[in-house]
């Protein structure tokens, strides 16, 4: 389909995005073959040794090494599969878990709707990493567990969209016919509501994406997220935070790939929230739009 | 108004309720306490026993629960099971802390946002907007504490400017508020500005300018009042993220809040003290959302619930 692949290509920031996106999924995917060392590989002798093009530096550590020895880009890049691992996880249950739950939530009202409400008001009420804590506390800290946080935290998000869309959509002439011949329940929600909240479902999705990363290197920064031997890029800054005025690099590159990782990922989001929503399209883009109907055309493509 | 204020009191007092279950339900879950306290010391099972009656740990969950909703009224959470105080007090002592470096952060975050949002908004191809959208895009994807461990290297250890950590003087509060106001700035700059474009394009505004008034007149009286009142909701609902932020930012700069306290208290596993700072930070957010939205019904009189 040209269309949208031009349309890729001169929206600059969803092509960085999409750059980005790719290259960091690459190094996850390839980490073991193309890692220059065993990411946990100490070499206590070349500890704390900087980046290759500052004095001192050495060529087989291209972005240093941290307090063990260990090759700081091998261990980003075994990092990144910890992050990516973490944050596709809990974005896929928690986006499975929310969206069933705002289903039936919108779908059915009443009693159910109003204690799932309720219960989503409640979790709101606690910050985030606060709740996360008190999970941790509960659970400890571990990579399964991690992800159990962020999906204790995650799934209200999607209940609450999917609820006020199964809310408006209940009341459509289309379902109320479905309705009429005798359709079951979990038909017409799965066959003629669930797809047309999808695409705003798929938006957040890209947005959350970035959050869990942000939460899972947070977590890990503050020693409740994911434990050593497993890498994560939050743990390696706080490594790092202990040797700052002797060696910065330590702690500037996992920031640095956090950073830009989330920031491709935004990108990403955006773009693809400007191709699945026409509202929020700029008015001469609008007018512009060759297809009759961008939604469907864009969710042959995602 | 009335009605609503009553209904909307009457939710958050039920949200309220539903937080004190969920923290007490997975306390319960977190496992006996006093095993916890004591585990590694070589107790016998008649120590456990009677810390167990010293800390009213050996009547029924509902029981407990009852009695520690009636605490919670009184204002007793039980006693931290490390530092052996009053856990309320030792929360209450920080929550200052919190708020100040919470509010110096909203404080900066508006001063950045409110002019660049406008600019923005009024020049739309100009150079602060582009500068500000640049910005803001960089300013949502860096994440807070390593925002504030490249300031510490840059503004501290390098320039000298500021000191690394602690809490007291005005200099102390720079880079902590810096560091956690930079993403709600991002935020609300970015939401003013969508905003305010599409109050800049009725017809009302078009009939100010058509009265002949200057563009200050139109900007700053007639729309930016319409383009606030989404802005408003994302100040409340930036609060929560701040003092989520604050956890971070306070282990960083090592700020005496509520966040460092919880932090250490699940060093320690001293689930009282966890459970009095996630209830007490709970009700206060409640609180900033209940005055949030009742500021907003006060602010735009068509909303009536």
């Amino acid at each position: 389909m040209p269309g949208w692949i031009r349309a890729f290509v001169t929206d600059t920031g969803g092509l960085v995005g999409l750059v980005i996106v790719a290259g960091v999924l690459l190094a996850a995917a390839l980490a073991p073959w193309i890692a220059p060392a065993d990411p946990n590989r100490q070499e206590l002798r070349a500890r704390l040794t900087p980046p290759s093009w500052s004095s001192g530096g050495q060529a087989r550590f291209v972005l240093g090494t941290d307090h063990l020895g260990r090759d700081l880009l091998s261990r980003l890049m075994h990092g990144a599969r910890t992050t990516l691992v973490v944050a596709v996880a809990a974005v896929a249950i928690a986006g499975v878990f929310g969206t069933a739950m705002g289903l039936v939530s919108g779908y059915y009202g009443g009693v159910i709707d109003d204690v799932l409400g309720r219960l989503m008001d409640a979790q709101l009420a606690i910050p985030y990493l606060l709740l996360a804590i008190a999970v941790v506390l509960v659970l400890g800290a571990s990579l399964p567990n991690t992800i159990a946080v962020l999906v204790i935290g995650g799934w209200v998000v999607y209940a609450r969209l999917v609820r006020a869309q199964a809310l408006s959509l209940r009341d459509r002439e289309y379902v109320q016919a479905a309705h009429a011949i005798g359709a079951a329940d979990a038909v017409i929600l799965r066959r003629h509501v669930l797809p047309n909240t999808l695409n705003p479902v798929i938006v957040i999705a890209t947005i959350e994406m970035a959050n869990m990363m942000l939460f899972e290197s947070s977590l890990s920064f503050l020693g409740l997220g994911v434990r050593p031997p497993a890498i994560s890029w939050g743990s390696m800054l706080s490594d790092g935070r202990e040797y700052l005025t002797a060696a910065w690099w330590v702690a500037t590159f996992p920031g640095l790939a956090i950073t830009i990782t989330i920031l491709g990922i935004n990108q990403l989001g955006d773009w693809l929230r400007d191709r699945l929503d026409p509202r929020t399209l700029p008015r001469s883009e609008r007018r512009g739009s060759r297809s009759p109907s961008p939604r469907i055309e864009a969710t042959k493509t995602s | 108004m009335t009605r609503y204020l009553l209904r909307r009191l009457g939710q958050s007092a039920l949200v309220l309720i539903l937080v004190t279950m969920a923290v007490f339900g997975l306390l319960q879950v977190a496992g006996d306490p006093v095993v916890i306290m004591l585990s590694g010391t070589g107790a016998s099972e008649e120590q456990l026993q009677s810390l167990r009656r010293e800390l009213g740990l050996d009547a029924p969950a509902p029981v407990r629960y009852l009695r520690f909703l009636g605490g919670l009224l009184r204002g007793d959470l039980g006693k931290s099971l490390r530092f052996n105080q009053d856990a309320m007090g030792l929360v209450l002592e920080r929550l200052p802390a919190t708020l100040l470096i919470t509010v110096a952060a909203l404080g900066f975050a508006l001063a950045g946002a409110i002019p660049v949002g406008i600019l923005s908004a009024v020049r739309p191809r100009g150079a602060i907007s582009y500068a500000g959208r640049v910005l803001a895009t960089i300013g949502q994807a860096t994440p807070v504490f390593w925002l504030g461990i490249m300031m510490v290297l840059l503004f501290s250890v390098q320039l000298r400017w500021f000191p690394a950590g602690g809490y007291g003087t005005p200099a102390h509060l720079v880079l902590p508020a810096v560091a956690l106001g930079l993403y709600p700035m991002a935020r609300i700059s970015r939401l003013l500005r969508s905003s305010l474009l599409e109050v800049l394009s009725q017809d009302y505004v078009r009939t100010a300018w058509a009265k002949g008034l200057h563009e200050r007149g139109v900007v700053l009286r007639h729309a930016l009042k319409n383009a606030a009142l989404p802005v408003v909701t994302v100040i409340g609902l930036s609060f929560g993220a701040l003092l989520g932020g604050a956890v971070v930012t306070e282990t960083i700069f090592a700020w005496p809040g509520v966040g460092l306290l919880s932090v250490q208290a699940i060093y320690n596993r001293d689930a009282n003290l966890v459970q009095a700072a996630v209830v007490l930070v709970a009700v206060a957010f409640t609180i900033v959302n209940l005055l949030v939205d009742v500021l907003y019904a006060w602010l735009d009189p068509r909303i009536r619930y």
